[in-house]
């Protein structure tokens, strides 16, 4: 039943407003995620990594010195130099890393593992350099830890390889283990970008998702409805053209107001009583002098909004429920309150008494499922027999005021100014 | 009363013709598919009252209308189908006006005040009511103020439907939007990106990450020592660019030659 033909013109004259949230620019932002919150994480981390070496070379030899124990950290000049030119290492690396992933596991893990030892392996190279920068630096290339060991003590290539093998491996190790680190906490700062990434996607996709089917729900009209106003017209062409007139006009109308209303998500109430009046009055003319209605509008509730044809779907049921099983008469009415903070709108209709009472339409259930969508647990719905022979479909939803009047005060730019 | 009838419909033309005939005071002396042969004839033989459909192929009703001589403006029905900004033109204009599908009755309420009209007015009136209409056209229908988007939004337990045209300044705060109106406060469920689409109405700049104002609400713009601009509302609400959006707001406000020194 909701295949309403209507359905089809309405996308073409939707407004832009809250309907059409943002998920296609939400949608393009993690695509062009930047390195660049990384990149500050990584840096930070860096600088402690190399602070803490430093400290800890630093504390050592001091405890060293004290037993006369020279020259076993490099001094700390050397250790700087050693860090800076390891960072864009580690900082590339990182990323390498980053870009790689984990899937698949078999095909990653050899490429991580290479990139993690591609930066431990230089890291004991780099604080030879260090130490040699240093020392030409301070003009004493000769006091060089291995310049010194390799005149005096290990005498050749062999020893100095014997020597130095041990200490890279020991870099290599302790530098994986910093590298690690690194890695742990990189990926968890990327996860976490991720997952609110998508988190907020979700959001406006589930909005974007919630205004089309609220679009959708709006226009329920039933071809039901609007087929046998043809048929009645079709009729009226002959025996009382002036009143298929009449009725063709009338129909224009209610077309007219129907698709304005599927247009916007909210409405004022005089509008939406005046069009449930026109489609009354409609069907009154289907059934002559069976249908009498009531549709006072109080002035203090007249400006007040309430969902976009809302109410259509109740008359339509109060319609079809009230004229079903008898052949007397029906009294339909529409009643709009206020109470506290509260809008009250009622459907009353006569029923045939004895009448069992009907189920739930598929209408109805729009009506509760747009209330739920737009007002969550602040708006209730209830449809049921009132007595023997009043029906009452009930809406409880807060009442929505206008805003505040715009204040005073010259304003600097002429009315219509747009932006750039 | 003479009367021209232009649509690009005969049937059209033909239900007008019929509605006029049973007016004893109209007499129809033409009938026009073609917008420009339409212009022709008003021009020389200066009827009235013209009926003027609004969409036609060749040329608009809007188009044909602009081009009469003003000094010798004909009373113009307009008449049209749906067109949903032309209607909300038609409400706030003196011009008038039928919509398809019309029967007698309407039909007699339209030149009941065409009458009047046709009594009253002089061709300036015409003149000014036409312009103020096509001006309005033009603007498609933006000031009218139900016409505008509106917000749902909270002030405590209270919900409103805020016309966006009223709102100052839209600030981002958590998973909401901050909505300032003079000195009320206002949350709307929704992210500022989103709100940014609400808003495409109104002359909204952003001055920060957080932060777009209304600008015209705006009452006075100063600098502060480093340079940043501090916006006062018409509410009194004072808000303050941030760096990285000193340059967009200095270029936008250098435009309008309104950026302080």
């Amino acid at each position: 039943m909701s295949a309403s033909p209507l359905e089809r013109v309405t996308p073409a004259i939707a407004t832009p407003g809250w309907r059409e949230s943002a998920p296609a620019a939400a949608a393009a932002r993690p695509g062009q995620r930047s390195f660049r919150p990384l990149f500050g994480v990584l840096t930070a981390f860096w600088i402690y990594v190399a602070l803490s070496n430093l400290m800890y070379a630093i504390s050592m030899q001091a405890s060293f010195s004290v037993q006369n124990i020279h020259n076993v950290f490099a001094p700390w000049d050397a250790r700087v130099i050693q860090h800076l030119v390891l960072y864009p290492l580690f900082i590339l690396s990182m990323r390498g890393a980053l870009r790689t992933g984990w899937q698949p596991l078999w095909r990653a893990l050899p490429l991580q593992l290479l990139c993690a030892l591609g930066f431990a392996v230089l890291a004991s190279p780099a604080l030879v350099l260090g130490e040699y920068v240093a020392a030409l630096r301070h003009g004493e290339t000769g006091s060089l830890m291995w310049h010194h060991y390799m005149e005096k003590e290990w005498g050749s290539w062999n020893g100095f390889v014997a020597h130095m093998v041990p200490m890279w491996l020991a870099s290599i190790t302790s530098f994986l283990v910093t590298y690690g680190f690194g890695l742990a906490l990189v990926t968890g700062f990327a996860f976490y970008q991720r997952l609110r990434d998508s988190q907020l996607r979700l959001a406006s996709a589930e909005r974007a998702l919630t205004q089309a089917h609220l679009a959708a729900l709006r226009m329920q009209l039933s071809p039901h409805t609007l087929f046998n106003l043809l048929h009645t017209i079709r009729g009226q062409i002959s025996w009382d053209p002036p009143a298929a007139q009449a009725m063709v006009v009338q129909l224009g109308d209610l077309l007219r107001r129907l698709l304005n209303a599927g247009e916007r998500e909210f409405s004022r109430l005089a509008d939406e009583l005046q069009f449930v009046t026109l489609y009354l009055e409609l069907q009154q003319r289907r059934f002559a002098d069976r249908l009498t209605i009531r549709v006072p509008l109080r002035e203090d509730v007249a400006r007040a909004w309430v969902p976009s044809l809302i109410l259509q779907p109740l008359v339509e049921n109060a319609v079809v429920h009230g004229l079903a099983g008898h052949e007397g008469p029906v009294t339909i009415r529409v009643e709009a309150y206020v109470s506290g903070e509260r809008l009250v709108l009622r459907v009353l209709n006569t029923i045939a008494p004895g009448k069992p009472a009907g189920r739930i339409g598929i209408g109805l259930a729009n009506v509760r499922e747009r209330l739920e969508v737009q007002f969550g647990a602040a708006a209730t719905f209830s449809a049921g027999p009132a007595d023997d022979n009043l029906w009452l479909a009930e809406i409880h939803m807060p009442l929505l005021r206008d805003g505040p009047g715009a204040p005073g005060g010259e304003p600097l730019f002429p009315e219509g100014d747009r932006r750039p | 009363m003479d009367v021209v009838i232009v649509d690009d419909e005969p049937a059209a033309r033909r239900t007008v013709r019929e509605c006029c005939e049973r007016e004893p005071d109209l007499r129809v002396i033409g009938e026009f598919g073609e917008p420009r042969a339409a212009l022709e004839a008003i021009r020389s033989q200066r009827p009235h009252v013209v009926f003027l459909d609004i969409q036609m192929d060749s040329m608009s009703g809007m188009a044909l209308a602009r081009a009469l001589d003003p000094e010798h403006l004909p009373l113009i029905v307009f008449v049209t189908a749906y067109d949903h900004y032309a209607l909300e033109a038609f409400e706030v204009s003196a011009v008038d006006y039928l919509l398809k599908p019309f029967d007698d009755a309407r039909f007699r309420e339209t030149m009941v005040r065409v009458r009047r009209r046709h009594q009253t007015e002089g061709s300036f009136d015409r003149q000014g009511a036409l312009a103020a209409l096509l001006e309005q056209l033009e603007r498609g229908a933006r000031l009218q103020a139900d016409a505008q988007p509106r917000v749902l939004a909270e002030a405590g337990s209270r919900m409103h439907m805020l016309d966006v045209s009223q709102v100052e300044v839209v600030e981002a705060d958590r998973n909401y939007v901050r909505l300032t109106i003079g000195r009320e406060i206002f949350h709307a469920r929704s992210t500022l990106q989103q709100a940014e689409k609400s808003f495409q109405t109104q002359p909204m700049l952003r001055i920060s990450r957080s932060c777009l104002v209304n600008m015209s609400h705006v009452k006075e713009i100063s600098r502060t020592p480093r340079g940043d601009f501090i916006l006062v509302v018409a509410g009194g609400t004072t808000v303050t660019s941030s760096e990285g959006y000193r340059e967009p707001v200095r270029h936008y406000l250098e435009r309008l030659k309104l950026a302080p020194a």
